[in-house]
């Protein structure tokens, strides 16, 4: 059943990225090869019926909605919950990861910034420039302005 | 490419940013500015994607576009994932309250 549950949600972020919305039962049905009945069970199942009945609501007026607007839905003071502080502390994580990466190729780069440059039909200046500008950026938002 | 404003270097600490201001702002229990912040985030990702062509920091540091561009999509559809799912916590109490 797990597998189950995330090959839903690996549809659903498929389908979400794909077309900024929330995916439609038939949808889900039709990537997962189930029927929409099973495909309900198993969202009921998760505890996730809630938006697929309201999505079902704004589909009677507009059978292709615009994505829900959260920012409005969370006009009203309400904290989230708490676990979306952790699945955003790892995507920093990956972030930073991403940067350190980067930076350590930037020190031990094979091409020339002349070669780049050319590659790029942009002088070697403008080059050296965006990677000056770019460390500083970073710095700066590692150490603080004040260490610019 | 407009080098202050969309190379990767900059784009990522960016990111890190408005990541980090989106947890204190729900701390401060103002949600919907976070969701700005994740929204913020999520539009950056995709601007620089299109441009990705013709930075140069990627070829300074010799990092592989595509690696680069997957796990730049990962990343992507972790913080819309957080925003769709914020939305259906968000629904579900709607719905409980109603």
């Amino acid at each position: 059943m797990s597998l189950i549950r995330q090959k839903l949600k690996e549809v659903e972020e498929a389908v979400f990225q794909e077309y900024g919305r929330p995916p439609r039962v038939a949808e889900i049905a039709s990537r997962m090869g189930l029927t929409e009945k099973q495909v309900i069970e198993l969202l009921r199942g998760r505890k996730a019926m809630s938006y697929v009945s309201i999505d079902k609501e704004r589909r009677g007026q507009d059978p292709h909605p615009p994505a829900p607007d959260i920012a409005s839905l969370y006009g009203h003071g309400v904290k989230p919950p708490s676990d979306m502080h952790m699945r955003i502390a790892v995507t920093i994580e990956k972030l930073a990861q991403m940067q350190q990466q980067v930076i350590k190729g930037l020190f031990y780069q094979g091409k020339t910034q002349a070669e780049i440059g050319k590659e790029l039909n942009i002088s070697q200046r403008q080059v050296s420039r965006v990677k000056v500008e770019a460390l500083h950026e970073v710095k700066g938002k590692v150490l603080g302005d004040h260490n610019r | 490419m407009d080098a202050n404003t969309n190379d990767l270097l900059s784009l990522i600490g960016n990111s890190i940013e408005n990541l980090s201001q989106c947890i204190a702002l729900f701390d401060q229990v103002q949600p919907a500015d976070g969701v700005e912040k994740l929204s913020s985030v999520v539009t950056e990702i995709e601007a620089y994607l299109q441009e990705i062509d013709v930075d140069p920091i990627l070829r300074l540091a010799s990092v592989d576009r595509g690696e680069i561009e997957v796990r730049l999509q990962s990343i992507e559809t972790d913080v819309t994932t957080i925003i769709s799912d914020l939305g259906d916590k968000e629904h579900e109490n709607m719905a409980q309250q109603a």
